[in-house]
Formats: structure tokens, C-alpha cells, sequence
């Protein structure tokens, strides 16, 4: 695949709009105002339509500044409506925006014959096209237009956020605490929101506001999932977006169809993968943790029940009711053949034909688990009070996940006396030799 | 100006200070005096004004209207000087950030606009963290501690400002036995250094016991001085209306106060 000069400019200008965008959008999404980024997005048609009107051309230098004017304005008024119009941020957010571009759509009706408007590229941008229009800020340098536009917006974005980086966390985590010590977070939140309007109406022309939408939110939603430092999030959030808009330029040039189109996509896959596979907070991890748990579960019961079946056998205790004994499943799940096949190869269970029984490592290992059990029932019998028939749940829950022995000194439990040889059903609590390494069920 | 606003040894001073959120006053005309040195709980019913007595003396909320001195001196000239232990829910645990990288926030008011850290920036962090039992907690996610650690995050960072005068809002708030023990200690430290800390607190069994000068609000000021003084059934009577738990509450904490002061 060939790649000509004008789609390699797509390409620069695509990551060129896109880095501001997911920079200062990561910060809007720590700060829980990522809707604005969409507000912005839709108000600035208004500012744009008006320069239009005014200056009858496309000078992008006038566009840019109306829009400038009336994205800022939309802050200002979802601020000023939510603190005195007794309305909450995101209804205000909603009301403000929808009646900014709706108003847009209005003035459309008023721009010059032959000057010509089409209201879909304010939802996917002209970055095809965007190699068709070249200017020439520095002699010899031919670049298009919508690149010198974004190129001093994403070098000043970047520059900001580096420059003022500790103060940017200080006031997106705390703004109290910096208030407190004298440091003026409106001017800093002022200055980051005029960046932000900044790098959404620059990024809007090239890429269209669906992508400006897409790049304010995805990358920084990415990045928060794969990390939990902020300087990481906001780097990571810059390579996302730069990788998104590289790939989806890419796929869109070899399948010939919209570029913004990919990129969103493309950024989209980003997140659903970080979500299913990150290592922090991925569903696929937390999965497989909840499976490892419920197979631990699994082998310590079946290593209980194996011990009390053999305590029934060698009448080491009489037959009292315990719903516990015959808790022997008898449908074969995925949980329970791997439980089965991880006792084996411990070597704590044996089969013998179509019996299984404990090794002598099993049976060490199930009379721990069965002396926690009962030490709880004894515990929450002596000091509880619950009554004979409410002990054995509690217990069978408690015995996977907390030793009673362990929390003896805590809770003035006496596990070595004379009292607890005995559950409070009667039933021997197992000894276990301590000077060997406990077994690890 | 009132001639105690004047005098450097007392550390907070308050003349006619009323709020109001909407039309509904919160605090109403409060005139107060808190001597330096003292640990000084501010207590009252849910709604009375407590923080907002804060947050209005800080200067992070608009004034009906008052005046507030520190040291005998306005807001902006004793800044510096000044640590602040905002409530734990104020913020978003979620954030990432670690525990050092909050406690170096408590350093913003000196590292200037660049947030450069110094040496001793660094070595003041650690030791705030030393300080609150955090040490090996430094490089955690602030989400990933207990509650009560996120607490002493909050305690270690107002130490790192190195001020001379705390407030802290409900610093014990839902904090485990240890975490309570650990406050308690550092807040006997500040005051064997001379610090003054003003804290919101909802415990009444324990304000004789943690604390030496009282602050009871109810909207308006009901009575403020030492502990041993202010803090009498009929103060509390003032404060919280004829409640029966609390009373009760009170009346054992005061026989405790007794055992404890045998004047």
C-alpha cells in the first residue's frame, strides 16, 4: 500500500487535531466535566455561522474566533445557570448547547448566496480534503491549511499541561485545598477551558465535531482505565489518540471511506479492549479472579466434606444433622473439575477406581479447614449467642477467607484450652500440629 | 476593628460574621476569639454552621458579611500560615494520584507556580508521612488505602504546609479505632508545638478528652471558652435542644472530664 503526499498530510493533520483533543479531554474527564467537550463541540456552530454572516468569507482565522467566542460563552453560561438558575450542571450543560446549535442552524438560513455551507461537515469534517487546501505560513513550507491551524494549538496544549502540570492536579483533585492556600483556580480553569475550546473548534473544521467528541472522551476514558497516575493517564491518553488517528487513517485509506469515521472506531476498540483486558481494573481479570476464588472455595469444601465423611466412617463422631456432610456435588461443573483436578495434582486427593479419597497431605490440610469451621461455630456460639442452628452458615462462609486463629487475640478467643475441643455441636475440633508448616489447601 | 483583632497571641478572631446559602442564614452574627495554642472543637447539631464557620473564615465561600483575623491579621498576609483538612468526601479517591503525590500538594503554597519540588519539600512529605504511620504507603493510589488512611493522607498533607494554625473538617469522621488514636497523637503533638487546631467534631464523649477549648454553634454562637468551662449540660441544652441521647451522651463525657480535670 502507497501512501500519496496528500494522505500523508491526512495523517499529520488527523493526530494533529487529536493529541489537544484527548489531552485537555483526559482532564475533563477527571474533573467529571466530559460533556462539556461535547457542548463546546455543538455551540461553536453558532460562532461559525456568525463570522460567515459577517465577514461573507471562509476566512478560517474569522471562524475560528467566533467560535471561539461563543464555545467560551457556553461555559460561562452552564456555570452561571447551575450556581444561580437552581439547575443541576448536566441539565444546564444540556439546555445551553442544544440552544446554541439549534440557533446555529437558524443563522444558517442568513449566510450569503454562493458562499456554500453544508451543515454534514460539521459532523465529519473535510479530513479527506484537507491536503486540497495548502497555504504557505513560512516561506517554502507548504502545508494545508487546517495543519497550521492545529500545529500551534497542539504545541501550546502540550506546552501548558507540561508547564503547569502539578498546579493542573492540584486544582482538578482539590480545588478547596488550593483555594485555600491562595491559588487562584479560576484563572487556571479559565485558561484550561480556553485551551479546550481552542482545540475543539481548530480540530472541529479537519475532523468534524463527532470526532472532536469522540477524541475529548475516549482516550482520557482509556487511559484512566490502564493507569493510576495522572501524568501516565494524560501521556497514554496522547499515544491512544495518536495511534487511533494514525490506524483509522490507515484503514480508511485502504477501504476508502470516512477518516474520522475510523478513528472514532478505531479509539472506540481501544477502550473495549483496555476494558476487558486491563490489568487493573479489566473485566477479563476480575473474571478469572472471581473463578480462582470460587475453585478455592470449591476445594476447600470438597477437602472438608471428604474429612467428614471420614470422620462418620471411623465413627470418630456420632451422626448428628449436619447439612454440611452431604454437600458432595453431584453435577459436574467447570468449578468443581477444576477443583477435582487441582486436589490431585497437589496430591491431596486420590482416586481409587470410581472412590476418591484423602491423602495423608489432604487430610492435614482438611482438618485445618475443619477446625476454622468449628472454632467459629464455637466462637459465634460463646460469644454471639447465635443458636445451634444458626452457626453452620456463618461459619462455612467465614472458614474460607478468615482465620479464627489468627484473629484469636483480636476478638479474646481461646483456641488451645480446655473449652473449644468441642464444637458447639458436640463434634471434635481437630488438632493440628503447629510445628510443622501449615498446610496450604 | 475590635482591639483583640490586634493582638498576635490570639488565633482566630471573628466579628459579625453571617452567611447565608440562598435566603436561609447558616451562621448568624457569630463573634468568636480562639486564644493559639489551644486544640478547639467546633461542635453543634447537623446543619448548625460548623463548616461553613470554616470555609467562611478561609475565605472559600462569599460573606454576608464579618471579618475574620489570624494572629491579628487578614486572610492574605497569613496564608502561609494557615493548614486546612478539608472533609474526606470532598474529594474523589478515584483520582490518580498517589498518597506522596498528595501529601507534596500540601507544599503548593511555597513551591510556586511550577510546583518544582525541593529537597526540602521532599524531606517535609516524608516526614508528614512518617509522622501519620503512612511511611510505606507513599507510592499507593489514594484509592486503594482504607478510610481511615485516607484521613491521615488528608492530616499528613496539612503537615507538610508546615502551618501554624489547622482547621479540619470532621477529621474523625468515620475512622477505625487506630486511625482515631493516631489524630488524637498528632494533634497533642501540634499543640506541644505550639500550633493551634481548629477541628469540627461530632463526638461529644470525646471532646473533653481530645480537646481544651470548645466552640458551640447553632447558627448563632452559643458559647465558646475552655472546655471546662463551656462545656455544661446547659450549653449543650442551648446547642442541641432537649435531646435525650445527646444529653446523655454529654452527661457521661462531662462526669469523665471530672475524673480526668479534679479541680
Amino acid at each position: 500500500m502507497s501512501i500519496t503526499a496528500a494522505e500523508w498530510w491526512m495523517i499529520v493533520t488527523a493526530v494533529l487535531a487529536c493529541v489537544p483533543c484527548a489531552l485537555l479531554g483526559a482532564l475533563l474527564v477527571l474533573r467529571r466535566m466530559a460533556l462539556l467537550g461535547d457542548a463546546i463541540s455543538h455551540a461553536v456552530l453558532p460562532g461559525i455561522v456568525g463570522a460567515f454572516i459577517l465577514s461573507a468569507t471562509r476566512n478560517p482565522y474569522a471562524m475560528l474566533a467566533g467560535a471561539m467566542v461563543t464555545g467560551l460563552l457556553t461555559a460561562w453560561f452552564t456555570s452561571l445557570f447551575s450556581r444561580y438558575g437552581r439547575v443541576s450542571e448536566d441539565a444546564s450543560l444540556g439546555v445551553v448547547f442544544t440552544t446554541m446549535f439549534a440557533l446555529g442552524v437558524v443563522m444558517l438560513r442568513f449566510v450569503p448566496r454562493g458562499v456554500d455551507m453544508d451543515p454534514s461537515c460539521v459532523l465529519y469534517g473535510l479530513l479527506e480534503f484537507t491536503g486540497l487546501r495548502m497555504v504557505e505560513p513560512v516561506a517554502g513550507l507548504r502545508v494545508p491549511e487546517a495543519a497550521a491551524l492545529l500545529a500551534p494549538v497542539a504545541v501550546v496544549a502540550v506546552l501548558f499541561v507540561t508547564v503547569f502540570f502539578r498546579r493542573i492536579r492540584l486544582i482538578s483533585f482539590d480545588p478547596a485545598l488550593a483555594r485555600s492556600l491562595g491559588i487562584s483556580v479560576g484563572l487556571l480553569s479559565a485558561a484550561l477551558l480556553t485551551l479546550t475550546a481552542a482545540s475543539v473548534v481548530a480540530s472541529f473544521q479537519a475532523v468534524g465535531s463527532i470526532l472532536v467528541v469522540a477524541m475529548l472522551v475516549t482516550p482520557g476514558a482509556t487511559a484512566q482505565l490502564l493507569t493510576t497516575r495522572l501524568w501516565t493517564m494524560l501521556v497514554l491518553s496522547c499515544v491512544l489518540a495518536i495511534t487511533a488517528a494514525v490506524g483509522g487513517c490507515l484503514i480508511a485509506i485502504h477501504v476508502d471511506s470516512s477518516a474520522a469515521g475510523w478513528i472514532g472506531v478505531f479509539s472506540g476498540v481501544q477502550f473495549a479492549l483496555a476494558a476487558i483486558f486491563s490489568p487493573g481494573q479489566g473485566l477479563l481479570l476480575k473474571r478469572l479472579r472471581a473463578l480462582a476464588l470460587r475453585v478455592r472455595i470449591e476445594r476447600e469444601d470438597l477437602l472438608a466434606t471428604m474429612y467428614r465423611r471420614e470422620e462418620l466412617r471411623t465413627g470418630q463422631r456420632v451422626d448428628l444433622p449436619d447439612t454440611s456432610v452431604d454437600r458432595m456435588p453431584k453435577r459436574r461443573s467447570l468449578i468443581t473439575v477444576l477443583a477435582r483436578r487441582s486436589l490431585r495434582r497437589g496430591k491431596l486427593l486420590l482416586s481409587r477406581g470410581k472412590e476418591v479419597e484423602l491423602t495423608s497431605a489432604g487430610r492435614a490440610a482438611a482438618a485445618e479447614l475443619v477446625r476454622r469451621h468449628r472454632l467459629w461455630e464455637r466462637f459465634l456460639s460463646d460469644n454471639l449467642a447465635l443458636p445451634l442452628d444458626h452457626l453452620h452458615e456463618p461459619a462455612h462462609r467465614l472458614e474460607h477467607f478468615a482465620d479464627p486463629e489468627r484473629l484469636a487475640p483480636v476478638e479474646g478467643m481461646d483456641v488451645n484450652g480446655a473449652q473449644p475441643h468441642v464444637d458447639p455441636h458436640g463434634r471434635p475440633i481437630p488438632r493440628v500440629e503447629r510445628d510443622q508448616p501449615r498446610p496450604n489447601p | 476593628m475590635s482591639p483583640a483583632a490586634l493582638d498576635t497571641n490570639v488565633a482566630v478572631e471573628i466579628h459579625d460574621l453571617t452567611v447565608a446559602y440562598d435566603r436561609k442564614p447558616v451562621l448568624w452574627d457569630v463573634d468568636l476569639s480562639i486564644p493559639s495554642g489551644v486544640l478547639c472543637a467546633v461542635i453543634g447539631p447537623n446543619g448548625a454552621g460548623k463548616s461553613t464557620l470554616i470555609k467562611a473564615a478561609l475565605g472559600l465561600l462569599s460573606v454576608l458579611s464579618g471579618r475574620v483575623w489570624f494572629f491579628g491579621e487578614e486572610l492574605n498576609a497569613v496564608r502561609r500560615r494557615l493548614g486546612y483538612v478539608p472533609q474526606r468526601e470532598s474529594v474523589d479517591w478515584d483520582f490518580p494520584v498517589s498518597v506522596r503525590d498528595v501529601v507534596m500538594m500540601g507544599r503548593a503554597g511555597v513551591t510556586g507556580v511550577f510546583g518544582r519540588s525541593r529537597p526540602k519539600d521532599v524531606e517535609v512529605v516524608e516526614q508528614s508521612l512518617r509522622q501519620v504511620g503512612l511511611s510505606e504507603f507513599g507510592d499507593r493510589q489514594i484509592g486503594q488505602l482504607s478510610g481511615g488512611q485516607q484521613q491521615r493522607v488528608f492530616l499528613a498533607r496539612a503537615l507538610a504546609q508546615e502551618a501554624d494554625l489547622y482547621f479540619m473538617d470532621e477529621p474523625f469522621a468515620g475512622v477505625d479505632a487506630s486511625t482515631e488514636r493516631a489524630i488524637v497523637d498528632v494533634l497533642k503533638a501540634l499543640r506541644e508545638r505550639g500550633k493551634t487546631v481548629v477541628a469540627v467534631h461530632h463526638d461529644l464523649q470525646t471532646v473533653p478528652e481530645y480537646f481544651d477549648h470548645a466552640v458551640l454553634l447553632n447558627t448563632r454562637l452559643i458559647a465558646s471558652g475552655p472546655v471546662n468551662e463551656v462545656f455544661t449540660r446547659e450549653n449543650l441544652q442551648r446547642t442541641y435542644g432537649p435531646r435525650l441521647t445527646v444529653l446523655e451522651e454529654a452527661g457521661e463525657a462531662m462526669a469523665r472530664a471530672r475524673e480526668a480535670r479534679p479541680s
